[in-house]
């Protein structure tokens, strides 16, 4: 599973030759990097993965070995079940939209067009914002008595939408807040990767009378494999890490309706005082987004040549 | 071979692993102690200097600094369930509350051994009763403020109307559906998270229903349980005389609801007193005024209390018994009365402030009085703060009408026994 | 297969580019109604925040909302000063960003020349790692984070947010710089050995150089990634000695109310140093995340 995803990171990886190749060396180069990553992240890695098989409960006097007991106890959980269930809506809904329309915005706007420096630079406001603001302010602006968005229906005589009270229309505010931050990263990634297209093919179709749809669809869309794949991987990272946003928005509710896997061990960590199993969600979180970019990997389209 | 293996046990190998070698602080002899550390709560910008004060005043009688640290009721108990996860001994005392007690009844030291029963005689009752393990019987944490809840309403709005506060739950469907309209609301409750438990646990009992049997396993799925949650959708969704959002709402939402003037009635904690009557804080100054909680079959709704506890890792537990004691004092529970209208856990004290109060003050203080004599809190059991969880989930479930309240409250009573089973409850 | 490195560098210098013709004909005005409904979208979240911190507080709970309010105010880019600990905030904000990107640099840097350049026995296993850590939620790792810096005795410092922010950035800027490294053509490095330099002085009066861009990528990404984190600093700090600005603002909501107000004037205060980089550094920037990107 691992490998399949590491691999997917190393397209045509150069392997070293030459002189610089002795071993030692190289460990001591890479060697305080590694240290100060296994000492501070990669044992709280594993620290926590054995904490998933012990039944690790604050308001227990003892914490017994339980053995797979977290992970069974997880996945027939139905609020596990239904943050599982909203995440993979939330991974694909965010991901089909950020992609689809950042690809659509970057071929549109590509090109010579007047004020696309400072167009760039605001793009890439939202994507660089912290999270926490962005949390609440999304909170403030879908308010349904003092917020911007239901003021603005209102005035446009729409009906008001209940957004973070209606089951439904919660997970959708966490995707469009979401979508809000993450499309102009997509739109940027796409502009940079179709200004580095070459130009021999797009110019060759255009000679033999081919519509601007077939040229992107035949030509630019496959050429833009590598790109898309990466900010598919990317996206899929990063979806089943999110967190403050939704905490912040709607803390996964009404009733988990929009609640995500972080989300959910979140509450059982800090609310529901059980590390074990927060533990255990955290980890078949991390199995599921290992999954899904290893069949990212597998689809025919995707591999290259 | 890792079977049962001790939290201790794990952790100390692990911070071997982690710093290399022997890491322990050196222990500081008990009675030579001149320096503790606190985890305090705050709440608003002005309350630092209550602690200031306290610090000041604990430093000139006994000579020990209290170094503290400060953090918004949320954070701090996010913050005590980390330290307590990782066993720290890095504060000697904690700000804690009623409300999240069972959490934290391994990682704070019995109080029992220092504090004698005459001490604790002054202490209501009900706030001690709540802050003991039921396991075990000992007392996990002194309480310093009461937290009951009483109406607040818009005695100005009310008057123009001839309505009188509702004092049952047909009157309080009957007076906000009077006030609904024209962008206003004629009530506000929160809906979400632990603040939907309090009040649906609120509900529960005034319907007549409990949390657990006497074997201690669920029974509030039980007709009052549904009778209660219904109730509380009902005034959501059916009759619509809360803010459409009510749902996703906290208790600062609830607050600032009846605070800004969008909403005529509430129930909220003592806190409110003085931040509605700041005009910093209040766009309805001099215009509300304070009801008893609301009632159905009992007059009953949840008396809980901000407490003081002892780390039962600390090296300095003399002297940070000392700083507890020395916090829930008469002297510093009145100070906390009168800066912050936060009501005395000593009856004693109550009795004083309540004499001494006039007019308005003196009417809701006498209410006050009544909710913590017939005051109730949830269960301490093992297991229960995840039950919580599952609580949250429930009523929200319900309130957002995506299950009715029987079928999500059944629900919710079967994973909860698992919880609290694996959890021990019934060991 | 991806583009040649020159052309992703030049992709992401803006001021070099020679924008390649237009395989589309669609129109003009078309396509800036595009830019500008996008631009449009972007933005308006970020005004209702600047018009949020500019309201007088009566204003803030008003009905029906004024979407343009009667009166402004400065009032509350004052009260986060006085009233809350805002300079404090800041003041830790920056020195742990700062911080952090000196110690991932100087990490990142030979780290990434290693594992370009040296066949290193377990290199999968370095690279799976490094994806896992990427990938793992934070959340996860709260408690045993907490429970390592506890038993260092460093909790609640600033020292312990720059570690666990080294820790946790170096991932990323490791992957970004080996693709930078892989770029620079290995010739220049053997030259360099022939005239008798050592792999460190290789390392540092040859490759660096030719790698600033990448480092200047990874050096701002790291610098905003820091600045914006909230999981890490929530679990490492508990009070003012190293709370950073994303804790900061949990502490305008209390029991009684949101500060809204003054939580929309701290917003938009910390959003400035994103504006600043952005506007500054927005070649690098993309240049970054889109080599980071492409090479994983």
């Amino acid at each position: 599973m691992a490998d399949a995803a590491v691999a997917l990171n190393q397209p045509g990886r150069r392997r070293p030759r030459g002189p610089l190749t002795s071993a030692w060396t190289g460990y001591a180069l890479a060697g305080p990097a590694l240290l100060v990553m296994v000492a501070i992240f990669l044992y709280p890695l594993g620290y926590s993965f054995v904490m998933s098989f012990f039944r690790w409960d604050l308001s227990a006097p003892s914490a017994p070995f339980i053995g797979l007991n977290n992970y069974k106890e997880t996945l027939t959980s139905p609020l596990f079940q239904q943050s599982l269930r909203n995440q993979l809506i939330f991974t694909a809904a965010t991901i089909t939209i950020e992609v689809t329309a950042g690809m659509g915005v970057a071929v549109l706007i590509n090109g010579k067009m007047r004020g696309l420096r400072a167009a760039r630079t605001l793009l890439l406001i939202p994507p660089m914002i912290a999270p926490a603001v962005v949390g609440l302010n999304f909170r403030w602006l879908f308010n349904s008595q003092y917020g911007f968005i239901d003021a603005l229906l209102t005035d446009l005589h729409l009906p008001a939408i209940p957004w973070l009270s209606d089951p439904n229309w919660a997970l959708a505010s966490i995707i469009i807040a979401d979508v809000w931050q993450n499309t102009p990263l997509m739109v940027l990634l796409f502009l940079a990767g179709l200004q580095s297209l070459p130009q021999e093919p797009l110019e060759a179709a255009a000679v033999d009378g081919a519509s601007p749809w077939q040229i992107f669809w035949y030509i630019t869309l496959p050429l833009m494999r590598a790109v898309i794949v990466i900010a598919l991987m990317l996206r899929i990272i990063d979806t089943f890490r999110t967190f403050d946003v939704v905490w912040l928005m709607t803390q996964g509710g009404p009733g988990g309706a929009s609640s995500l896997v972080t989300v959910y061990a979140y509450l059982l960590a800090f609310q529901g005082v059980d590390f074990g199993h927060a533990a255990a969600v955290s980890y078949i979180a991390l199995a599921i987004s290992l999954v899904l970019l290893g069949v990212l990997y597998g689809l025919p389209w995707l591999r290259e040549r | 071979m890792l079977k049962n293996l001790s939290r201790r046990q794990f952790l100390q190998s692990s911070a071997v692993i982690a710093a290399g070698a022997g890491v322990e602080a050196p222990g500081i002899a008990r009675a030579e102690a001149t320096e503790i550390r606190a985890l305090l709560i705050t709440g608003g910008p002005l309350y630092p200097k209550y602690w200031e004060q306290i610090a000041q005043d604990f430093k000139k009688k006994t000579g020990i600094t209290v170094n503290y640290d400060l953090l918004e009721f949320t954070p701090l108990t996010s913050k005590t369930v980390t330290l307590g996860a990782a066993r720290s001994s890095l504060y000697d005392v904690y700000s804690t509350h009623t409300a999240q007690i069972g959490s934290f009844f391994n990682h704070f030291a019995p109080l029992d051994a220092y504090f004698k029963s005459s001490e604790l005689e002054d202490f209501y009752p009900v706030a001690l009763k709540y802050l003991r393990n039921p396991k075990t019987d000992k007392l996990a944490a002194i309480p310093r403020n009461m937290d009951a809840r009483v109406q607040y309403y818009r005695k100005d709005v009310y008057d123009v109307h001839s309505l009188k506060p509702a004092v049952t739950w047909e009157d309080l469907v009957h007076v906000s559906q009077t006030l609904t309209g024209g962008g206003h609301y004629g009530l506000v409750v929160p809906g979400q998270g632990d603040p939907a438990q309090r009040t649906f646990s609120d509900l529960l009992w005034q319907a007549g229903g409990e949390w657990v049997d006497e074997n201690n396993k669920p029974s509030f799925n039980a007709a009052p349980g549904i009778e209660a949650l219904t109730f509380y959708r009902d005034l959501i969704q059916k009759y619509k005389v809360t803010p459409p959002d009510a749902v996703s709402y906290q208790w600062d939402e609830n607050s600032s609801e009846f605070s800004s003037g969008a909403v005529y009635d509430t129930f909220d904690w003592p806190g409110a007193f003085a931040t509605l009557s700041n005009p910093a804080t209040s766009k309805v100054v001099g215009k509300w005024s304070t009801a008893p909680y609301i009632r159905n079959k009992q007059a009953i709704s949840c008396a809980i209390s901000h407490a003081m506890a002892l780390n039962s890792l600390s090296k300095k537990k003399d002297a940070a018994v000392e700083f507890i004691k020395f916090s829930v004092a008469p002297d510093a529970q009145t100070l906390n009365f009168q800066e912050f209208t936060n009501f005395p856990s000593r009856q004693s004290v109550a009795k004083e402030v309540v004499a001494a109060a006039q007019g308005e003050k003196a009417v809701w203080l006498g209410q006050l009085e009544q909710t913590i004599a017939t005051g109730k809190e949830w269960p301490k059991l093992p297991g229960f703060s995840k039950v919580c969880t599952i609580m949250f989930s429930a009523i929200e479930k319900s309130l957002s009408d995506q299950a009715t309240p029987a079928d999500s409250l059944n629900q919710a009573a079967k994973e909860a026994l698992d919880a609290m089973t694996q959890a021990g409850a019934y060991q | 297969m991806a583009a040649t490195s020159e052309e992703r560098v030049a992709a992401g210098s803006v001021e070099v580019l020679q924008p390649p013709r237009r395989p589309f004909q669609v129109g003009l005005a078309a396509r800036y109604a595009v830019l500008i409904g996008t631009i449009v979208l972007t933005l308006f979240p970020l005004v209702w925040l600047v018009i949020t911190s500019l309201r007088v507080p009566s204003d803030i709970f008003a009905v029906p909302v004024h979407i343009i309010p009667a009166s402004v105010t400065w009032r509350q880019y004052v009260n986060v000063f006085t009233q809350y600990n805002l300079a404090g905030y800041l003041w830790n904000t920056i020195i742990v960003s700062l911080a952090t990107v000196v110690c991932v640099t100087v990490l990142a840097v030979p780290c990434a020349y290693a594992m370009a350049r040296f066949r290193l026995p377990g290199h999968r296993v370095i690279v799976a790692l490094l994806l896992i850590m990427r990938m793992i939620p934070v959340v996860a790792l709260a408690i045993p984070l907490f429970a390592v810096f506890a038993s260092l005795g460093l909790l609640d410092t600033l020292t312990s947010l720059i570690l666990a922010h080294t820790a946790a950035k170096l991932p990323v800027a490791i992957w970004l710089l080996i693709g930078f490294v892989q770029d620079v053509p290995k010739e220049i490095e053997e030259s360099a050995a022939m005239d008798g330099a050592g792999t460190l002085r290789t390392l540092v009066q040859i490759v660096t150089p030719l790698i600033a861009p990448g480092l200047g990528a990874s050096a701002v990404i790291t610098f905003l990634f820091t600045w914006n984190d909230l999981l890490i600093a929530l679990t490492l700090a508990s009070s003012e000695n190293a709370q950073t600005l994303p804790v900061g603002l949990t502490n305008f909501v209390s029991q009684y109310g949101v500060d809204w107000g003054a939580m929309s004037a701290a917003g938009v205060l910390m959003v400035i140093p994103t504006l600043i980089f952005v506007w500054f550094a927005q070649g690098l920037l993309v240049k970054g995340l889109v080599t980071g990107a492409v090479r994983g």
